[in-house]
């Protein structure tokens, strides 16, 4: 029977049938997405260049990596599960050796460089080897005393040799350094490579006009699911006033760490949304364990107990950070809740107490042998790390609540670092200081509490043989399950001693037209959340 | 007068050399080098030692002095140690974009400096006088900074006229060229007012007035000239008031110019380019006052130096 | 005892002349209020200006804060009056050393001319080569910030004017014929610089300093906004201009107070400045 020839009835069934699927699929439809479009992204700070081993700020590796270059693999922290996965990018899969030390990575094939030359395994020999050269050094190598060689196996295998076995040896392909540079781009352009950047990303590069903005447009021969967006800019604009206001008047479509207070009056314009996503940097305390008062470990403790988190978290930050429980951050392979670090003003006062510190003089400060329970925190310039100024206002007041006085100072950055650097002899007592465990647990705790990098990153002068016998151990163990074991030992051996006072998490707040979609906001690795592969404009 | 021009010309390079050696110098004192700022927190000494080689910044001090001295005689002003571009290329854009903040303001500020203090002279101790002095001062009284936050608080953020921050287009250059114009019309105002009332006690022009000449014609031939000699000194100083000013305004703004290039490099000890920079503002600002100088002599016979 | 006579005379005169410059009298009547809130200022504030309380963070005004609060919940009023103590001692110290520096090495030069006067010249000449806030942040961050850092710097950006007032009256007076007398009759160098050069140099400097404070206030108040002058939390007006920056939008009265603060200091000092400048001698071209 053919359709015009059924009964009245049962075409009007039929049309109705069609119909009710159609405005079914109508919402979808408004939201599929679409292609083209310019995105206008603004940023802080500013790019110093364009090539990933050299990439040092935040402002390099957000346009390089994710975008023009990639890795051979990448990971992915779910904020729902809370986990961390390995996902393939430019590599298909990869095996151990049953002795640890070789690594053998299967590439993938059908990829191209932006400038037209394959990638395959002599790209990924090169790219590894200038990291492992000497001269011209590249700024970052997360592979020399690792990898010793890379052995070119067929066209598209690769083995890397290491010196010794690393347990975290997957998570040195998130890092920037990692990423694949087109090989002729570097025999072409030479030390001027960071003006030229070439990679196998979703977006090339088009220009760079320094001190003001990058351009990428869309590489259509991408091997994977190629990007909606016609390209992107990214505009380093250094005030947060002034990128929330071209966010507003339309001049940009996004707008990057942007300051909490400004959170309510972008929201209420109706036109703007914003995200927050946790970093893994959190704000922490350094104290030295050799100078008075924090040598006594029952001081360090009081000082941990003594600092409000949960109100500070909620009067300052109003809500956005998540109280630190442990040296790794949460969002970190590794993590293990060591120590709740509860507020217990009256713990703190105790622990002064046992360790002798009596207010003879009535002040409201306690002494021991005549000294102070005072010291100096330093900090780097002032607003460097968001409200640095009232945090410390707020722990300076929690702490004279339980008799401990200490005093700001706020150093510009440079003389900063460098006091940090000091030999722990000649060391301040104490620093703010916002530090990242990346994207595993080994960033954080090997090269900081290890004794043999006293008088490196080992800030604290804190020599400790059984700790030194579990990074060991960690640092080579493959399997995963007796890694994390170790690994939560540790943590917990660092909750006790509070060298590092682990405050609370760091985030980043986006704001963002809500014309555009798509945009990922990962928490790790950071510079991967601006990946705009998937991003789409209204 | 030109043995004169010869000497300040000559006196130009023992000056041009102490500049250097001031520009060099003076950042070498402060703490922390660039090393160690460009490898963060997460470095190994090694790494920051081996940063710090290849940069050139273990070799002594007056070597390296005597390397950048060369160097710039040759106009190699070096590559910036963060982004090891040639710090030609670096700065070059960025002070022009400086220079066009300056000459912008000076368009903007300096005619109607001299209109005010035309208009408060000519009707000294009235009404519009202290007007117009009132305006002055708190021209030259008002933090640039702070009036630069209010313009971008009323025209940018309220009234959307005006973009807040960048260097696209002509509409981004109005408001901090309004900003950095208010004290340069106001010290211009200043100087017309009283150079023009210290002409206007001249006796040539009591003489002009008594033969009857009209009062605009007095003004126009005898007295503007007069006063304009002492109120060109006021550009010299001027810019070197609209160049330290463009740091302010620079940041501000968020402007590309070179005054901000400055304190970022200077932040992060990217020695080469703070030199080449401070250098660079020094040089213009010495070879403006004595164009300056120059033109004073040359325009006002009477004055004779030593 | 004429010459006394003839002093007090000319100080009278100046006087009178100030006094009949009403906007200059305004000035000082300012200035003079200042000092007082400075040394006061701790008992008239109504709160702790370092109290933190973040039960009411950025209020505006209102009976019980003059002025509302800051980000962190400290009266902006106490803050202010607070400040005041600050603002005028770093810059009164600035303008001393600028004042003590530049004056000697400008009498010396002037005084003993030639070779030594070529020095000064050129050591001038360089110094004022540079933009007065580019110097005092290269400056800064050559010492460091902080009260010192600051202190120095601006009190170094200042030296130039007064190397450069004090050579120009030493030129003049020292070929005058009393000097010329003192020389004849055998008195030293110093003597001579000391008991009748220095008088002279008195009311310039003067002027000087009260215009120099306003420039030296405007630069501490721009080091602290760049991030490089006293550090938080002491209440030093530009470093609240500069708090208040991020809040610009919502909650402006952060920056307009500590603002309208710098500028009505500021203003007083120039206005008194202008004031003795004229009644000095109207004439004086400084």
């Amino acid at each position: 029977m053919k359709f015009f020839q059924r009964s009245k009835t049962s075409q009007f069934y039929t049309i109705l049938l069609v119909l009710f699927f159609c405005l079914f699929l109508l919402p979808y439809s408004a939201l599929a997405e679409k292609q083209g479009g310019i995105l206008k992204y603004g940023i802080p700070g500013n790019t110093n260049t364009l090539d990933p081993p050299n990439a040092r700020g935040d402002a390099d590796m957000r346009i390089c990596t994710g975008n023009i270059f990639e890795s051979l693999l990448t990971f992915h922290y779910d904020n729902k599960t809370q986990k961390t996965t390995l996902l393939p990018v430019l590599a298909k899969k990869w095996e151990q050796s049953p002795d640890g030390k070789t690594w053998t990575f299967y590439l993938r094939e059908g990829v191209k460089f932006h400038d037209g030359t394959p990638f395959n395994a002599e790209a990924v020999k090169y790219n590894i080897d200038r990291t492992l050269k000497d001269k011209p050094r590249t700024k970052f190598s997360e592979f020399r005393g690792i990898i010793q060689r890379v052995e070119i196996v067929e066209d598209y295998t690769v083995k890397f040799h290491c010196s010794k076995v690393v347990g975290h040896f997957l998570h040195l392909f998130g890092v920037a350094v990692s990423h694949i540079v087109s090989p002729a781009s570097v025999e072409k352009y030479g030390s001027k490579v960071g003006l030229h950047p070439t990679g196998t990303g979703p977006f090339k590069f088009v220009k760079w006009v320094p001190g003001e903005r990058v351009e990428l447009e869309k590489y259509n021969d991408y091997w994977g699911k190629k990007a909606y967006l016609d390209g992107i800019v990214y505009r380093f604009v250094v005030d947060a006033n002034a990128r929330i206001n071209m966010l507003l008047t339309g001049e940009l479509d996004v707008a990057e760490n942007i300051p909490l207070q400004d959170f309510e009056r972008l929201k209420k314009t109706g036109a703007v949304d914003v995200r927050t996503v946790k970093t893994p940097e959190l704000f922490r305390l350094f104290l030295n364990a050799r100078t008075f008062p924090t040598n006594d470990s029952r001081v360090r403790q009081a000082i941990n107990s003594a600092i409000d988190r949960p109100g500070i978290i909620s009067a300052i930050f109003r809500g956005h950070a998540e109280i630190a429980k442990s040296v790794v951050a949460s969002s970190s392979w590794g993590y293990y809740p060591a120590s709740e670090n509860k507020y217990n003003p009256d713990k703190a006062k105790k622990l002064l107490k046992e360790a002798g510190f009596v207010d003879t003089n009535k002040d409201g400060i306690l002494e021991k042998d005549g000294k102070k329970l005072s010291f100096t925190i330093l900090a780097p310039q002032a607003g460097h790390y968001p409200m640095d100024q009232e945090l410390l206002l707020a722990i300076q007041q929690n702490l004279r609540e339980v008799g401990i006085e200490f005093t700001i100072e706020f150093m510009e950055m440079a003389a900063w670092v460098k006091r940090i650097f000091l030999s722990c002899e000649e060391q301040d007592v104490a620093f703010l200081v916002g530090l990242s465990s990346k994207s595993h647990a080994y960033y954080i705790t090997y090269p900081h509490f290890h004794s043999k990098f006293i008088g490196g990153m080992n800030h604290f002068c804190y020599k400790n043989d059984e700790m030194d016998k579990l990074l060991e151990a960690a640092s080579i163990e493959v399997n995963p399950e007796k890694s994390y074991e170790l690994y939560k030992k540790i943590q917990i051996l660092l909750a006790k001693e509070n060298l590092m006072i682990n405050l609370w998490t760091m985030e980043v707040a986006t704001a963002f037209s809500k014309k555009v979609h798509g945009l990922e906001f990962n928490s790790l690795p950071i510079h991967d959340k601006f990946k705009h592969r998937g991003a789409w404009i209204e | 007068m030109i043995i004169y021009i010869i000497r300040r010309c000559l006196m130009l390079f023992p000056i041009l050399i102490g500049i250097t050696f001031i520009s060099f110098f003076i950042l070498q004192l402060a703490p922390g080098d660039a090393a160690s700022m460009m490898a963060g927190l997460d470095a190994t000494k090694e790494s920051i030692e081996a940063i710090r080689i290849e940069l050139g910044l273990d070799r002594p001090i007056i070597v390296q002095y005597g390397i950048f001295l060369k160097n710039v005689l040759t106009g190699d002003l070096g590559q910036s140690l963060q982004t090891q571009n040639d710090v030609v290329a670096e700065i070059m854009p960025r002070f022009i974009n400086t220079i066009k903040l300056a000459i912008a303001s000076m368009v903007l500020g300096f005619p109607i400096g001299l209109i005010m203090g035309a208009m408060a002279a000519l009707r000294q101790n009235s009404m519009v006088d202290y007007v117009m002095m009132g305006c002055v001062l708190f021209g030259i009284s008002v933090p640039i900074f702070w009036s630069g936050l209010i313009y971008v608080v009323i025209f940018s953020v309220y009234l959307g006229w005006f973009p807040s921050g960048g260097a696209e287009g002509f509409s981004s250059i109005v408001l901090p060229a309004v900003t950095m114009a208010g004290p340069a019309a106001a010290m211009t105002a200043r100087m017309a007012r009283s150079s023009l009332l210290e002409v206007f006690r001249q006796d040539y022009i009591k003489t002009a007035r008594a033969k009857g000449l009209k009062e605009s014609k007095v003004l126009r031939s005898h007295a503007l000239k007069n006063a304009m000699i002492p109120t060109l000194t006021i550009i010299g100083i001027q810019f070197g008031y609209l160049l330290g000013g463009a740091v302010l305004v620079e940041t501000v703004f968020t402007w590309p110019g070179l005054g901000r290039l400055i304190i970022e490099s200077i932040s992060a000890r990217d020695y080469p380019v703070v030199q080449a920079g401070v250098m660079l503002f020094a040089f213009c600002f010495v070879l403006v006052n004595l164009t300056v100088d120059i033109l004073y002599v040359y325009l006002d016979p009477r004055i004779t130096y030593e | 005892m004429n010459k006394n006579n003839d002093e007090e005379r000319q100080i009278t005169v100046i006087w009178r002349r100030l006094k009949r410059n009403r906007l200059a009298v305004v000035g000082l009547i300012t200035i003079l209020l200042i000092i007082l809130i400075a040394i006061f200022g701790s008992i008239i504030a109504p709160y702790d200006p370092m109290k933190l309380n973040f039960r009411s963070i950025n209020e505006g005004i209102s009976t019980s804060h003059l002025l509302g609060t800051d980000q962190v919940g400290r009266d902006i009023f106490s803050r202010i009056l607070h400040g005041a103590r600050f603002t005028l001692l770093i810059a009164f110290s600035a303008v001393l050393i600028g004042l003590f520096i530049g004056s000697l090495i400008g009498m010396i030069g002037g005084y003993y001319g030639g070779k030594v006067d070529l020095l000064v010249v050129f050591l001038t000449d360089i110094l004022l080569a540079f933009p007065g806030l580019l110097l005092a942040i290269a400056i800064v961050a050559a010492i460091g910030a902080g009260m010192t850092g600051v202190i120095l710097a601006s009190g170094f950006s200042s030296i130039p004017q007064f190397i450069r007032i004090t050579r120009g009256v030493v030129l003049l007076e020292k070929e005058k014929d009393y000097v010329m007398a003192a020389h004849g009759i055998g008195e030293s160098n110093v003597a001579i610089m000391w008991r009748y050069i220095l008088p002279n140099c008195i009311p310039p400097i003067v002027i000087i300093t009260t215009l120099r404070m306003a420039v030296v206030i405007l630069i501490t108040a721009g080091l602290s906004f760049l991030g490089l002058g006293v550090p938080p939390p002491l209440p030093e007006w530009g470093a609240m201009l500069s708090d208040g920056r991020g809040y610009l939008v919502t909650a402006p009265h952060l920056t307009i107070f500590p603002g309208l603060a710098i500028m009505i200091l500021v203003l007083a000092f120039n206005l008194f400045g202008d004031g003795l400048r004229d009644a000095l001698d109207p004439r004086m071209k400084l």
